[in-house]
């Protein structure tokens, strides 16, 4: 496992907090655990919470699969009466999720966080987060927000920088659509057929002239007179249709029963 | 790794249009010899855009110093020319992308090495009443299986070409191989290259020198030499051998020190003059003398004579047999922690891994992230040998070591196996750090082989031997 932590890139899609000192704006004041330098925050607006999210940095491109987000809110009160401070995140095109309740009090910066646990790569990078501020007659400010994100990073191979690809076989069949590379990479150096990925299809069916004369004319008023369930329910079907049905990809341009 | 086109690159990303591939594969027979130019070519390339393709199957296998592959081609109507043995064909790994078909090796720059018909088999068979199957097979050998492993060295004088004039002296290992390029094509009227060294020198291939010109004075004891320069060196104080005419060996190899009343034009010199090196055709008259060409340093010499080291593929133990110019450079590069690679076009190029070298291709599990791997496995041999002993000069004594880290703390073993041993013996070193070089190319070569790995991946025409690719595997 390892972790990330993602930082606010832009006011999010609800940001309902007034207050902002030291910064050019609201996101950029909750960058940094760096105290009252530079906060936003929300004033006492008849009793209600108020919400604030941020956009969030997009995960690296090392990361596998998500196991946890954790939203952090760095807060205080500017009077020591009880507030709910909820940290919050929102997903693209989701509704918003709250933490339970955090009550405090403190007129002293605190740390709450929250997690929110697993989600797609695509949805993190999609995400908001930030807090939903209790104000109770008093204001709530906010110095610094920010996600820790869990994930199991990409795995990548070979492990040592001085490995080599020591073998390669390029292989294309007709017959079977296989177009594909096997590299070796150091000392494998053995010719494998693979149980999961031997081949690889291409996406059209490769056309190639048959071998030999292939099918006739003759052969084909033969399939018509021999009675197969196929030939009756199709009397009239052309020839070069039914060379399709026979396998047979281009007419022969020769032959007897040309 | 080779540049191609992006539209290439983006139709082995992508396929084409989107979502699958369309292979395309150049194709085209042409005639090898020189006197055979300007005939006849035969294009039996796999082009996804028509349905006139007879190729069947196409493979080309690449490994470092072999290589090799196999086509089969349709002949429904037996059109195939008879014999194609002896064509060459530079295959092209293509595919039809958004700009048209790619697999040439000019814009798409898609042809991998070139290849040639080394043999070939007819096919015919098909079951009663079924459509017939006639198929043309061909073998195909590489660079290093159908040109280096087969062609002998052959520099210096017939019948034993053991570099008599010195072409090979006093030079680098990288100008060696350059040089022997230059004699492969002057055998074979062939045209092949090598890319200038840039960032891949070791630090050994351009400045260790495996046949090294030494004045008498300096030759190292126990040492095999052959005399360039008899000078004013007394060679029979040194374990040098002279002999008067009357007394040659034929076959034997001399070099004129005397010419006396000796007519040594008669029994296979060039001319009568000192320090003519020939191989006697019969044993001689008059008052000539000559010293036998190679000789074991029993001193340090003194005078203005010159030897040379003796080349390692014609020591006595390997005379009467050539090496081929696949042995011959591998020999030289065991000297370094370089590899030869060939690449399209007939050229070669000389390796030398480096941890700092940037990713070549990445390849993903995911084909949203890039260019995808199908499967990728890696594996981990357990290291053996873990150390490396080289030994010098003909009585072996002079040596270096080198220790892996991972098993060793200085000299004692502290890995979870057991202390394993290779053991090399290069009479010609002359010093200790010769011994330590060697111990320590060798050391890097079994590290590199320590981990392996095998990856399936859709075509990618770029890729080349001794790429440094990586592998980004988001699977959980």
């Amino acid at each position: 496992m390892a972790t990330v932590v993602l930082a606010p890139t832009n006011n999010g899609s609800t940001m309902s907090w007034s207050v902002l000192v030291g910064a050019a704006s609201k996101w950029e004041a909750c960058l940094t655990n760096d105290g009252d330098t530079s906060y936003s925050g929300a004033t006492w607006v008849d009793g209600t919470e108020v919400l604030g999210l941020f956009g969030m940095d997009n995960l690296p491109s090392t990361v596998a699969k998500v196991t946890d987000v954790t939203v952090t809110v760095i807060v205080r009160r500017n009077n020591a009466s009880l507030a709910n401070i909820r940290p919050a995140l929102k997903l693209s095109g989701g509704s918003v999720q709250y933490s339970g309740s955090n009550f405090t009090s403190s007129t002293s910066y605190v740390t709450i966080s929250y997690s929110f646990g697993s989600f797609t790569i695509a949805e993190v990078n999609g995400m908001e987060c930030g807090a939903e501020l209790g104000t109770n007659f008093w204001s709530t400010f906010c110095t610094q927000v920010y996600a820790t994100v869990t994930y199991i990073p990409v795995a990548v191979y070979p492990t040592d920088p001085l490995v080599r690809v020591s073998g390669i076989t390029r292989t294309f069949r007709a017959w079977d659509k296989t177009y594909q590379v096997v590299l070796n990479l150091g000392s494998n150096m053995t010719n494998y057929v693979s149980p999961i990925s031997g081949k690889i299809q291409s996406a059209i069916e490769p056309a190639v002239l048959p071998s030999g004369p292939g099918y006739t004319r003759a052969d084909y008023e033969k399939w018509l007179a021999g009675g197969s369930a196929l030939a009756k329910r199709f009397p009239q079907i052309p020839y070069e249709v039914w060379l399709k049905v026979m396998g047979q990809k281009q007419a022969p341009l020769f032959g007897p029963g040309y | 790794m080779r540049i191609c086109h992006t539209a290439l690159i983006a139709a082995q990303t992508n396929g084409y249009p989107v979502g699958g591939y369309q292979p395309a594969i150049r194709c085209i027979f042409t005639p090898t010899g020189t006197a055979t130019a300007g005939t006849a070519t035969y294009d039996y390339s796999f082009n996804p855009t028509v349905l006139t393709n007879r190729l069947i199957q196409a493979e080309q296998r690449e490994s470092i110093g072999d290589d090799g592959g196999t086509l089969i081609i349709s002949n429904y109507d037996k059109s195939v020319p008879d014999n194609l043995t002896g064509y060459y064909v530079d295959l092209g790994w293509g595919l039809n992308t958004a700009s048209s078909v790619m697999w040439d090796a000019g814009t798409a720059n898609a042809v991998a090495p070139r290849m040639w018909v080394m043999q070939q088999s007819e096919i015919s068979g098909g079951a009663k009443n079924s459509q017939p199957q006639l198929y043309k097979v061909y073998e195909l050998g590489g660079v290093w299986s159908a040109v280096l492993n087969q062609q002998p060295v052959r520099i210096g004088y017939a019948p034993y070409y053991q570099d008599e004039t010195g072409t090979l002296a006093n030079q680098t290992v990288y100008t060696c191989i350059s040089l022997l390029i230059t004699a492969l094509n002057s055998q074979t009227g062939m045209s092949f290259t090598l890319d200038a060294l840039g960032t891949q020198d070791d630090g050994l291939i351009s400045t260790i020198i495996p046949f090294p010109i030494v004045t008498a004075g300096s030759f190292v004891v126990n040492t095999q030499y052959n005399i360039l320069t008899t000078g004013t060196t007394d060679y029979t104080l040194i374990g040098g051998v002279l002999t008067t005419a009357g007394a040659f060996i034929v076959s034997k190899r001399y070099i004129i020190l005397t010419v006396g009343t000796t007519d040594f034009t008669l029994i296979g010199a060039t001319s009568n003059n000192i320090d003519v090196i020939f191989y006697a055709t019969g044993v001689g008259a008059g008052t000539g003398t000559a010293y036998e060409v190679p000789f074991i340093a029993s001193g340090v010499g003194a005078g203005t004579g010159t030897a040379m080291s003796s080349l390692r593929s014609l020591n006595p133990q390997t005379t009467g047999q050539f090496q081929t110019y696949a042995q011959f450079v591998q020999s030289l590069l065991e000297l370094t922690k370089c590899v030869l690679i060939a690449r399209a076009g007939l050229a070669f190029k000389i390796v030398y891994p480096q941890s700092s070298d940037a990713v070549q291709e990445t390849y993903y599990s995911s084909q949203a992230s890039g260019h995808p791997f199908y499967e990728n496995m890696n594996r981990r041999l357990n290291m053996s040998p873990n150390y490396v002993e080289v030994f010098g000069k003909e009585d072996a004594s002079i040596s270096a070591k080198w220790y892996d880290t991972d098993h060793f703390s200085g000299t004692a073993y502290v890995g979870n196996f057991m202390p394993v041993i290779k053991s090399i013996w290069e009479q010609s070193f002359s010093s200790t750090g010769q011994c330590s070089n060697r111990a320590s190319a060798e050391g890097l070569q079994l590290k590199q082989q320590l981990l392996g790995g095998r990856v399936i991946i859709p075509m990618d025409a770029r890729v080349e031997l001794m790429d440094r690719t990586e592998m980004d595997d988001s699977r959980v």
